[in-house]
């Protein structure tokens, strides 16, 4: 089933949509979550989570803006990242909190300064050539450790860090102070 | 910005906000790289393109890419672990074999029967990669199938078939290359319809990094074939001191060739037995020449109306002395005598070839068994001061074959082959052989000397100056040959008492 059928099934809201979903795109979610979540009972979690958002959320997709695989990549990346947060806050006691914490939700400078931000981050990244782009989205977008890294790059653990600090250093360079508020 | 930790943490966070480049994600995938490696591995070792030494550099490209793919793969399953196997087996076996091309070893002219055993090898690997390939896909719950890759066993089966009872010809080739070039196609289609399966794909860590092993691997290469070409580029010669004067006794022999002209420095050279053989010379009939060999370079000349383009030689040259000796009993001793005036850089294989022809008032060319050949030779070179010698490598009467306009012409010519000592100075030589009409007198006898020398150690895959001069290569940059020869016409006095 090519994605045009399988997106138009799930707008249908048939099931057979979601059945095709779990085994054609299945292996790219999990592929996806693994790194950002460490245990199996999270990632299976998850992953029935993420049926849902598609299920719920497939009315905004827009074929135009990108691939529908851009778009799953996306959405596992960050509802893994969600849960990650929100296990680790989980984790700790009430007590901790202080009452007086802000409201977590960004103010409108915060949204500016995020967007601006992330331009910013968006033309680094575009400057980058071949295995340091590569470099960066694994480890920036889908977090994953530097043995896997290495291992789909057909370079050595050693390698893959080294690379790492130089990019790092070359992105410090170049996005200068504006990331250090 | 803190620390490293914070910095990152700012990054991942900034990149929520942005939509993948269009591409990213369906490049990330563990699969897709290792099996457009595998494809074209299986693309370049198959066909192999005769030209610009790529159907050596090609195949060995292709095994290195087949190595890279299934090493990504080896851990998935048990069918790409075997697959990694064979191909590790097929990049060293590449190497040795691209490594012995460079010298002078050659494989027995009769192929041994398990020989055929080794097709089966890259047919494994095809079945390991289809095996593996629905492995993965029964993995992913996907339908178990891969129908491309299982074409490619057929094909290469009947590939394997129709080599070993020996099938030719353009009909049936082509529409095996048109399959061929159809099955490769639906395997990349292939690749990537698996690449939803693909991400299911555990990648196997790796020792060597994939730039690291492709360095190594053809710096390894060039190093090896370099060695080996200087090592064993050439004649193994056994090279050992020249008594003082070994001549002795002879002085009688020497001073009559030496009142006929014969040239001394010939004389001082020439063995015990082949000196004695002289004995009774009516006549002696010698030439030299000066030849330029050591290396030439194209040379343009401007002047006026057009641009004249030359040839250009090295001062180095190769002296060629013939010497004919009239004996006794309608015979002829022939010395076809070469020497170096200058020890040449390239010092790789040399070869003398001789073809020699009788010309009687019945036939233009006497027919060779009226006549014998009794053939010897030496070679002598000076290490600090002292004379040494050495028998040829090898110095036989050969049958050879040429092609011209009327079809084959077979014939019979004496070959010497040898090499130059790496050190040592004044190197020289001669073949020598006796000529006996079995009946008749001789009118004439002719005797041509063709000198082929290594110019160029790039002789790859090598091959000696007497392949060279035995299959009549054209366009050849790695030898080059001199040609002298001797004619002697006589009418001989009667020698009967």
């Amino acid at each position: 089933m090519d994605d045009k059928e399988l997106v138009a099934l799930l707008k249908q809201r048939d099931q057979r949509g979601l059945d095709a979903l779990a085994q054609q795109y299945g292996p790219l979610l999990r592929y996806v979550i693994a790194p950002i979540l460490e245990d199996p009972r999270e990632r299976e979690e998850c992953l029935s989570d993420l049926h849902l958002l598609v299920w719920e959320k497939i009315e905004g997709y827009d074929r135009s803006k990108g691939t529908l695989t851009a778009w799953l990549s996306a959405l596992a990346r960050n509802t893994a990242r969600n849960r990650r947060r929100d296990g680790s806050r989980g984790n700790r006691s009430a007590e901790e909190l202080d009452p007086s914490m802000a409201d977590p939700k960004p103010g409108p400078e915060e949204v500016l300064l995020r967007k601006e931000r992330a331009r910013r981050i968006q033309q680094a990244a575009e400057r980058l050539g071949g295995i340091d782009r590569s470099l960066f989205y694994r480890k920036y977008y889908y977090l994953q450790s530097t043995a896997q890294m290495a291992a789909e790059l057909g370079l050595t653990e050693r390698a893959v860090e080294g690379r790492l600090h130089r990019l790092r250093k070359r992105l410090r360079k170049e996005l200068g102070g504006e990331l250090d508020d | 910005m803190t620390d490293d930790r914070e910095f990152d943490r700012i990054l991942e966070e900034g990149l929520s906000d942005l939509p993948l480049p269009e591409g990213e994600a369906e490049e990330i995938t563990p699969w897709k790289r290792a099996m457009v490696r595998i494809t074209w591995g299986i693309g370049l070792t198959t066909i192999h393109l005769s030209f610009w030494y790529l159907n050596y550099l090609l195949p060995a490209i292709g095994m290195v890419l087949l190595w890279l793919g299934f090493r990504t793969l080896r851990r998935e399953n048990k069918w790409f672990a075997a697959g990694w196997l064979i191909s590790v087996y097929q990049v060293f076996s590449m190497f040795t074999s691209l490594v012995s091309n460079a010298t002078l070893w050659r494989s027995p002219e009769e192929i041994p029967w398990w020989i055929w055993l080794t097709l089966a090898i890259p047919l494994t690997q095809l079945i390991c990669l289809w095996q593996g390939i629905r492995a993965v896909r029964r993995k992913a719950g996907q339908p178990d199938e891969a129908r491309a890759a299982g074409a490619l066993v057929v094909w290469h089966g009947v590939l394997c078939v129709l080599a070993i009872i020996g099938v030719e010809g353009w009909l049936l080739i082509l529409p095996m290359l048109v399959a061929y070039v159809r099955i490769l196609r639906n395997l990349f289609k292939l690749s990537n319809l698996l690449d939803g399966a693909g991400y299911q794909v555990q990648a196997a860590p790796v020792w060597v990094s994939d730039r690291t092993a492709w360095v190594t691997y053809f710096l390894a290469l060039v190093a090896a074939i370099w060695g080996a070409a200087l090592l064993f580029g050439r004649y193994q010669m056994e090279w050992t001191l020249v008594e003082t004067d070994e001549q002795a006794g002879l002085e009688e022999i020497r001073a009559q060739l030496l009142k006929m002209d014969f040239p001394v420095y010939v004389l001082d050279d020439l063995s015990v037995e082949d000196l004695a053989d002289c004995a009774g010379a009516i006549r002696v009939e010698a030439d030299w020449e000066e030849n330029p060999m050591n290396g030439r370079r194209k040379v343009a000349q401007n002047t006026k109306c057009f641009t004249e383009v030359g040839t250009m030689h090295h001062d180095c040259t190769l002296e060629l002395t013939n010497v004919a000796v009239a004996l006794p009993d309608n015979r002829w001793k022939v010395f076809h005598y070469f020497r170096w005036q200058e020890l040449p850089k390239v010092r790789g294989t040399e070869s003398i070839q001789l073809c020699v022809d009788g010309v009687t008032p019945e036939s233009y060319f006497v027919s060779e068994d009226q006549y014998s050949l009794h053939l010897s030779g030496r070679l002598l070179c000076d290490r600090d001061g002292t004379a040494c010698q050495s028998d040829y490598y090898s110095l036989a009467r050969e049958n050879e074959y040429t092609y011209d306009f009327f079809g084959n012409n077979p014939g019979r010519d004496i070959y010497a082959e040898f090499s130059l000592p790496m050190d040592g100075e004044h190197c020289r030589g001669y073949v020598s052989y006796t000529a006996q009409r079995q009946d008749k007198d001789w009118i004439c006898f002719w005797s041509q000397m063709n000198y082929t020398h290594q110019i160029s150690w790039l002789n790859y895959p090598a091959i000696t100056a007497k392949e060279y001069r035995m299959t009549h290569l054209f366009g050849n940059s790695v030898f080059d040959t001199v040609q002298t020869d001797l004619q002697a016409c006589l009418d001989l006095p009667d020698t009967t008492p």
